[in-house]
């Protein structure tokens, strides 16, 4: 068996289940204390392990709701699902909040859980905004050069370690009584309106911050490149310079 | 005694300094003690994986720790064995950190990673073959064209024993490691950990090492499990992995070694003291180097 071949099947029983080896397992000779089977399997916990760990650290809060057997069997459904195409371990959970939220929408047994996609986007972004680019100073001078004709083209970039979120659950308050891991029955009140927020970073810490309804609504615009006539209304343009000075808006774009 | 002493610790605390004497791993938990204090430790070895961020802190840190320590990178993804193209993405990243802060030398494993772009995040062996011996001195060699300069092979832990091995071990990164002109990492718990786990011969191995290639030895804790050894770097380094690191320094007892502790990670103090105790076998094996010659 070539090279290409040994590692393809290595590599392939390894991020299906245990089942799957076993063509491989032919390829593998008992040597010393470890039978061929023992081999495999001790990769196979290797791998699980090491995925488990990354995503149990992004997601703590997650975690603690769902126990580590429960969510260490979600991990590996997850792993199988979304198998690791990038070598940053940083970046494999990306897709673990869309998981979650179909899973919470066809296993019974999450029902009660139909936050947790939402709780799990929060964490995500408190964790991607940690390891963000640093943001450039924003540039006023040159922004002043930018002549009246062209605010039709003028548009605002955000952080790179902005995240914007919109939700109806108590997501934040559920988020720190999970990641502190209180113990005991907690009761979370059902917010009577939607709560908006941003996460990002502040040199290098992480920072929630809540929005309200046309704060949030003007950060959409501005990351949906909108330009700066649709944003021409003056308490929008207010907005925009509280938005530099919490660093939230970084640069400005001048399309062609 | 008293030359002894004065050969101890080689602590220069100046980046521009060669890397020497008895080194750390240096983990995220015990950065900011690092950098507020600045311990006597002559150098750090990082995950370069660790920090190939974009900003924030680690980025910072990293800048800060390379100002005040020599500092070399160890990376875990270059997937050297893997028949997939090299990520010239993470090569060129790593390229540009190693050159930005003066890292003295790149090391990485023998073995591969990732395949077809799918990513294990573990560190999976090959069949020891005269087919992958071409490929790992292609691609080594691929890898220093690229960075120019040479980088550090590592052997790794094993617990796979495949079928179609027509070389052992020592052979295999021997011969890699002359073909390719690459510099040889020696990780003395993985010979011990694959000695019990694959029956390998330890004193075999260590007498049939290119011994003017190693630059660098790795010390390391394994965790005992049911039926074997785990590599697990969560324990202190166990005594006899002392011995057989005692049988290679009194070969070549000028050569860099570092303490690895990558689970469990105790108390900055508990590494030092595990750095300590390579720093006296050192000395002592320098002393009797020095008295034969003598």
């Amino acid at each position: 068996m070539s090279l290409a071949s040994v590692e393809h099947e290595f590599l392939y029983s390894l991020i299906h289940s245990e089942d799957y080896g076993v063509d491989f397992l032919s390829q593998l000779v008992t040597v010393g204390s470890l039978p061929v089977e023992k081999q495999l399997s001790i990769y196979h916990a290797n791998v699980n392990g090491a995925h488990q760990k990354v995503l149990a650290q992004v997601y703590p809060a997650c975690f603690n709701i769902l126990g580590e057997d429960y969510f260490n069997q979600l991990c590996f459904f997850y792993r199988c699902e979304y198998p690791s195409t990038k070598s940053d371990l940083n970046v494999y959970g990306q897709y673990f909040p869309s998981f979650l939220e179909s899973r919470v929408t066809t296993r019974e047994e999450l029902s009660d859980f139909e936050y947790l996609g939402e709780l799990a986007k929060l964490e995500w972004y408190w964790h991607k905004s940690y390891f963000s680019d640093n943001d450039p100073v924003f540039d006023f001078e040159n922004l002043a050069t930018v002549s009246e004709e062209n605010y039709v083209k003028l548009s605002f970039t955000l952080s790179f370690s902005l995240s914007l979120h919109a939700t109806r659950y108590p997501l934040i308050e559920l988020w720190n009584a999970n990641v502190q891991k209180l113990t005991g029955t907690q009761e979370f009140l059902m917010p009577d309106s939607m709560i908006y927020f941003c996460v990002f970073r502040e040199t290098f810490k992480q920072v929630i911050e809540m929005l309200n309804e046309k704060q949030h609504a003007c950060l959409t615009l501005i990351s949906n490149k909108a330009s700066l006539l649709e944003l021409n209304d003056a308490e929008l343009q207010n907005e925009l310079l509280f938005f530099i000075e919490k660093g939230w808006v970084t640069g400005f774009l001048l399309d062609d | 005694m008293q030359v002894l002493q004065q050969a101890q610790l080689v602590n220069t605390q100046s980046s521009s300094a060669s890397i020497s004497g008895v080194g750390l791993g240096l983990r995220s938990p015990h950065i900011s003690e690092v950098l507020s204090d600045l311990p006597n430790i002559p150098w750090f070895e990082l995950l370069a994986d660790n920090h190939m961020v974009e900003g924030g802190l680690i980025a910072a840190q990293l800048e800060k720790i390379a100002g005040h320590y020599p500092v070399t990178f160890h990376s875990v993804a270059l997937s050297l064995a893997s028949i997939d193209p090299l990520d010239l993405n993470y090569l060129a990243k790593l390229k540009k950190l190693m050159r930005q802060h003066g890292v003295k030398w790149l090391s990485e494993h023998c073995c591969f990673t990732s395949v077809a772009g799918f990513h294990s995040h573990d560190l999976l062996p090959i069949p020891y073959t005269e087919e992958s011996l071409q490929h790992m001195v292609q691609r080594i060699s691929q890898v220093q064209d690229f960075l120019g300069e040479q980088i550090l092979l590592e052997n790794v832990s094993s617990y796979a024993s495949f079928a179609q091995t027509t070389i052992s071990e020592v052979d295999f990164i021997t011969a890699v490691a002359e073909q390719s002109d690459c510099l040889l990492l020696i990780d003395v718990n993985n010979i011990y950990v694959n000695h019990i786990n694959l029956a390998t011969d330890v004193d075999d191995y260590i007498a049939k090492l290119p011994y003017e290639r190693i630059k660098e030895v790795h010390l390391a804790g394994f965790d005992e499990r049911e039926g074997f050894i785990l590599d697990a770097h969560n324990n202190p380094v166990a005594e006899p992995v002392w011995e057989l690191y005692k049988q290679l320094i009194k070969i070549i007892p000028d050569v860099p070694t570092l303490i690895e502790w990558d689970n469990d990670i105790p108390s900055l103090q508990t590494l030092m003291a595990e750095a300590e105790k390579a720093v006296l076998i050192k000395n002592a094996m320098m002393y009797e180097a020095s008295h034969v010659t003598g």
